[in-house]
């Protein structure tokens, strides 16, 4: 129940604000609604936190929770007890009773089971495991931040023609409210078919905020983000149709994520033509929203269309989705085929941190380097990820986290200097920090964040991909011809530190060109400092931004038990990944034996 | 492989027959009920339109829709019952005999029409589409009211036409239905008389009717030639027989031509665009729903009885996969690439209608995938295949007859039907414009959308196919997957004139009213796509009802050496294989 109310509570003010017409009333509702939701999810976390509080799914499905009693009702119905649904409830329950899924299952919580759509198996499933939680408060917290940025839209001037410059904000809102219940349902839900609708109706939504309410070639970075999105989740969509017929043992297949976790792996244990397919189309789908070179190119278009809040929310948490997805599905579901094809991953990785970061450098629009940005920073997941050790997990899963924090921050303080000079060029700016050294101070803890400066968040998420990237061994070629090294982790692992030094040299020329030198234009003179509500959006951010980087622990402690479950799955059902796991330098037993609720 | 369909028949399996046990009436008249209604219907509709007292639009509106009504009544007062009539093959006591046996309900000697789970699904869901069009007259302004009963008398007409179609078995009986329903609609195109367009949509209608038409007839009369019969079972069964597999292939393709024509698939589509711009907003709706349905639910009952038929025959006649699968990619494809072109939201609609048949033809390849399969897992995939057809044409119903609506809302405001007056839509009514993303939404395929879950079952269908070993089914696939983005493309065009183009000041400011009839049209039926999915169950029995009885050869009736000598012989090479 508490997650179905995390989900539909900004889905109920939306539809209480479609009846107000006054537009102050719906700003007071929207925050009300993002802040209850907020309030909402740090409950869960906390309370996940605590250990042993909460039942876990394994404890639900062995006790009379939730599949259990679920099932018992139906077997005591006689007309259902042999049918199709029914049976293949009572497999998925057995599934998620199984000793090897009983750590995932165990690391699951707050589960809410309701059959949904009996002739597909579908079921209304939600749990939450750390990684999910946590999202699902970057998520919350960012939804109520970025607020304070669209809070005075309303009364923004076009500089042309003094004419407000957007217009029918009441649906602005609504739309917004919209768009975070579908991320908070994409994060709660373990029924891939439910995941799927979720992904789908935070894309409408986008596109309105972005065609709508964008700048002047809006209408094509918004149909460019729907139509990239939408080839991607039809891929996805067609791989999940064949997960379905693939765990179809008679009585249907599964959508249910567990379950799916136990009987794939088996299923496609052999490389075969299809699952490979299958990785692909899922990898792309997830891909486009990282987004990782050669499927970024709609998101600088989108970023730079899209007002202040909605760039914060695509960065902050949109791509985040794609990451998300990767580490659930891809990697849970086709451990053989991930392992396979890492070096893909890895190159993917590679060439999104180095290309982003070269391209960030080239670029003359502020907004359209902080994009830019985004690619090179969302590179480092995927390099975490292909690495595929403890700390290369855990960094990469905690690099999405830190960079749902650091990039809004990084959008917001665009739109402050872009309220003001009604324009981005970096070329035009200069001088800005004597005119506004809040503010300039404020874009100093976002700029070093972003760049990965020790005490900062970014810092400690790049710099535990990397430890686990140097550690990995996938892909080290004991003995065989010199050009064999191209394929280990640690061989493009160094090259990935250049993207380091490119990301310092964009940020940090950037910063100077916007706020050192000469005032370029008369017209600066006249800017005002931080404003009440930029300093509501940027203060919070800070502070997380200073919090993660000083304590991680806050942030990881959630992290270490999902990555542990990822990394035991891929080596239960791959050989080759168990024996180079053994000689892992952190041994995965070291760090297994932290408790999760353990706070340092 | 023979041997082994064999031996099911004459065990003939309990489990797909089972439902067919359960008592019906004594006459077999019970079950043409429905029909009779409806030719009733148009009588009374005929006469009471003579009387200058009684012809008032509504009473004839009310009259058309008892009419209507009561046969969908009738017809799910026989759901799940299914009526075998057995082909006179001259054992018709032995054969009697024999199926009462195993359990089939009523033999009857005539074979003209079945009625099965199939016909019961086509007749509800024609019937349910007439009473929408029906809504949608009501709502027209454009229409002349005082021709009322015409055009009420054509359109149960074509009602009527359709519904026979759906349980044709015959060939002849599957022309004259098509003759029925073609001939009705020809008028409704042109039912405006001064409109120039409307004439010329329903020329073009007409003469490409002839022209299909005539070819079909032409390949009946060869088919008729070789096999000796018109039933398409007993046709199936003995064209294995003919070693003439150019002409028996040349033959088939023109009755397909016929077929195309009804589903308006590529290459026969081209009357379609026309046709739908043309004709009144309602009777295009009408035409691109019922008429459409009706057209796969023939094709594809002499499909499979054609495509079973082939199953171990030494002689493959047509490979009929490829033929559905290459047809559907090509239909799809190019009514999408062409609706992006248009700038009349009708007409794109009406392209769209073209690549929607498309998507129903997955299904279709289903069907003769399982009809090449044939055995146990044979009927399973053409049973999913034809359940998923089922189940995607209710969701491109309510979603088709919800934007037509909304176009006739547009367009009774300002007469216009193109995207300009669109424009801005979204600052005149905001309630309309959600309703119409919400079936664009639908269209495309996106959920919380019924049109998601059509799609979702059609490709779960096409996917069992590939997975047995037909990689075309696949290659399929993935040409929808990517025509679903390509038509994201025009749907989003309308989306955006609504909503994001500011549109001319002097319009935007005008509010646009809909009537009670159009809020009832436009928001029943957006609400009911919505409703559809989230109880995702709700049609999935009745469309795993509307699978067919097949009418399988009797060879159990041939091993007693009852049947002609050579028959024999080829059969047990073809067992042999």
């Amino acid at each position: 129940m508490l997650l179905t109310l995390t989900i539909f509570t900004p889905l109920v003010f939306a539809l209480i604000c479609l009846f107000v017409r006054d537009l102050r009333t719906v700003k007071m509702l929207t925050l009300t609604g993002t802040l209850l939701t907020f309030l909402l999810s740090l409950g869960l976390l906390v309370s996940l936190g605590d250990r042993g509080s909460q039942t876990s799914l394994a404890q639900e499905c062995e006790q009379n929770g939730k599949i259990g009693s679920l099932l018992s009702d139906l077997q005591g119905n006689k007309e259902t007890r042999n049918d199709s649904y029914t049976q293949n409830l009572a497999r998925e329950r057995d599934i998620m009773l199984t000793a090897s899924q009983s750590e995932y299952a165990s690391s699951l919580h707050y589960v809410e089971f309701v059959p949904w759509i009996k002739s597909f198996n579908v079921n209304y499933f939600l749990a939450v495991d750390g990684l999910q939680i946590i999202l699902v408060v970057l998520t919350t917290f960012l939804c109520l931040v970025s607020l304070g940025a669209a809070w005075n839209m309303d009364k923004a001037l076009d500089h042309h023609t003094h004419k407000p410059r957007y217009t029918g904000m009441r649906a602005f809102f609504i739309l917004y409210l919209i768009l975070e219940m579908g991320i908070i349902g994409v994060f709660c839900a373990m029924d891939y078919f439910l995941f799927y609708v979720f992904w789908e109706v935070v894309l409408l939504p986008m596109y309105f905020l972005v065609g709508i309410w964008g700048g002047p070639r809006r209408i094509y970075a918004a149909i460019k983000f729907f139509i990239y999105t939408l080839v991607g989740s039809l891929l996805m969509f067609i791989a999940m149709l064949y997960y379905y017929l693939s765990t179809d043992k008679g009585a249907g297949g599964t959508f249910n994520v567990v379950a799916l976790t136990e009987l794939l792996p088996q299923h496609f244990a052999t490389a075969t033509t299809a699952g490979a397919l299958c990785f692909l189309g899922l990898f792309i789908a997830f891909a486009v929203k990282v987004p990782s070179w050669p499927f970024h190119t709609w998101l600088p278009d989108a970023h730079v269309e899209a007002p202040t809040p909605i760039s914060m929310l695509l960065a902050g948490i949109l791509l985040k989705m794609g990451g998300y997805g990767l580490f659930r599905f891809s990697y849970m579901f086709m451990p053989q085929q991930a392992f396979d094809m890492s070096t893909m991953v890895l190159l993917l990785g590679t060439i999104s941190i180095v290309y982003g970061a070269y391209c960030a450098l080239g670029q003359t629009d502020f907004k359209r380097m902080v994009a830019y940005s985004s690619v090179s920073h969302m590179g480092y997941v995927l390099l975490g990820m292909a690495a595929m050790t403890k700390l290369g997990l855990i960094g990469a899963s905690f690099q999405m986290i830190n960079h749902g924090v650091s990039s809004p921050m990084m959008f917001a303080l665009v739109g402050v200097i872009y309220e003001r000079a009604h324009h981005r060029d970096l070329n035009r700016f200069g001088g800005i920090a004597n005119q506004m050294p809040k503010y300039a101070g404020m874009a100093l803890v976002g700029f070093f964040a972003s760049l990965g400066l020790p005490g900062l968040n970014g810092f400690i998420s790049e710099a535990l991909v990397f430890f686990g990237a140097f550690q990995s061994k996938i892909g080290n070629a004991g003995d065989g011809s010199w050009w064999l090294v191209l394929t280990s982790v640690r061989f493009w692992t160094v090259i990935c530190t250049l993207g380091i030094v490119l990301t310092a040299a964009y940020l940090l020329w950037g910063y100077q060109r916007v706020f050192y030198g000469k005032m370029k234009d008369p017209h600066y003179k006249e800017f005002k400092d931080l404003n009440g509500t930029e300093w509501a959006t940027l203060i919070p951010l800070a502070i997380f931004c200073v919090v993660l980087g000083v304590f991680p622990q806050l942030g990881i402690k959630y992290l270490d038990g999902p990555m542990r479950v990822m990394q035991n799955n891929m080596a239960r059902h791959v050989p080759e990944f168990a024996r180079l796991i053994e000689a892992d330098p952190v041994p995965a037993g070291k760090t297994n034996d932290a408790p999760v609720a353990e706070v340092k | 492989m023979l041997a082994e369909a064999a031996s099911s028949i004459v065990g003939l399996p309990a489990e797909p027959y089972a439902f067919m046990a359960r008592a019906i009436g004594d006459h077999t008249l019970s079950y043409f009920l429905p029909e009779l209604v409806v030719a009733t219907a148009i009588v009374l509709v005929l006469l009471v339109d003579c009387s200058d007292k009684l012809r008032k639009p509504a009473m004839l509106l009310g009259l058309a829709a008892m009419g209507l009504c009561a046969p969908i009544l009738l017809v799910l007062a026989k759901w799940g019952t299914a009526l075998f009539i057995y082909p006179d093959w001259g054992h018709l006591a032995q054969a009697n005999e024999h199926y009462k046996q195993v359990g089939y309900v009523d033999v009857a000697g005539s074979s003209m029409l079945a009625f099965d789970g199939f016909a019961n699904f086509f007749k509800v869901f024609i019937l349910a589409s007439g009473l929408f069009t029906l809504g949608m007259i009501h709502y027209d302004k454009s229409l002349p009211r005082k021709s009322m009963g015409e055009l009420l008398v054509l359109v149960l007409g074509s009602v009527l036409g359709m519904m026979l179609l759906g349980s044709a078995t015959n060939l002849l009986m599957i022309y004259l239905s098509i003759e029925l329903m073609s001939l009705a609609s020809f008028i409704l195109v042109a039912f405006k008389r001064t409109d120039r367009k409307g004439t010329e949509g329903a020329l073009k209608y007409m003469l490409f009717g002839a022209v299909s038409s005539g070819v079909m007839i032409y390949g009946i009369s060869l088919l008729y030639g070789m096999a000796g019969t018109l039933d398409i079972a007993q046709m199936g069964q003995r064209l294995s027989q003919v070693h003439d597999p150019l002409a028996i292939g040349m033959a088939l393709i023109m009755v397909i031509v016929g077929f195309g024509y009804k589903m308006s698939s590529v290459p026969t589509h081209f009357w379609a665009p026309d046709a739908y711009e043309g004709a009144p907003t309602p009777i295009t709706a009408f035409l691109s729903v019922a008429s459409k349905a009706a057209g796969f639910a023939g094709f594809i009952r002499f499909m499979d009885a054609m495509a079973f038929q082939s199953t171990g025959n030494a002689l493959p006649i047509i490979n009929w996969v490829s033929l559905v699968a290459v047809i559907g990619a090509l239909t799809m494809t190019v009514g999408n690439l062409t609706a992006i072109w248009q700038n009349n939201v009708k007409r794109m609609l009406a392209y769209s209608s073209v690549a929607h048949a498309g998507y129903l033809l997955i299904g279709v390849a289903a069907v003769a995938v399982g009809g090449e399969m044939g055995g146990t897992a044979g009927k399973r995939i053409a049973d999913l295949g034809a359940s998923a057809t089922a189940f995607y044409l209710i969701a491109y119903c309510v979603m088709n007859f919800g934007a037509f609506a909304v176009v006739m809302a547009v367009a009774n405001d300002s007469g216009r039907e193109d995207m300009g007056a669109f424009e801005g839509l979204a600052k005149r009514n905001m309630g309309l414009a959600v309703m119409m993303a919400i079936l664009l939404l639908s269209l495309v395929g996106i959920p919380p959308t019924f049109g998601f879950l059509g799609k979702a079952k059609l490709f779960l269908a096409g996917l069992e196919a590939a997975n047995a070993g037909y990689p075309i089914m696949a290659g399929l696939l993935v040409i929808a997957a990517l025509n679903t983005a390509v038509s994201c493309y025009y749907y989003f065009r309308i989306m955006r004139a609504m909503f994001i183009d500011p549109g001319k000041e002097s319009e935007t400011s005008r509010p646009l009213v809909v009537s009670n009839t159009g809020w009832a049209l436009v928001g029943g039926s957006a609400i009911l796509t919505v409703a559809f999915f989230v109880a995702g169950s709700l049609f999935s029995q009745p469309t795993d009802d509307a699978t067919m009885v097949r009418r399988e050869p009797k060879p159990a009736l041939e091993a007693k050496g009852d049947h002609a000598g050579h028959d024999h012989g080829h059969h047990s090479g073809g067992g042999g294989k």
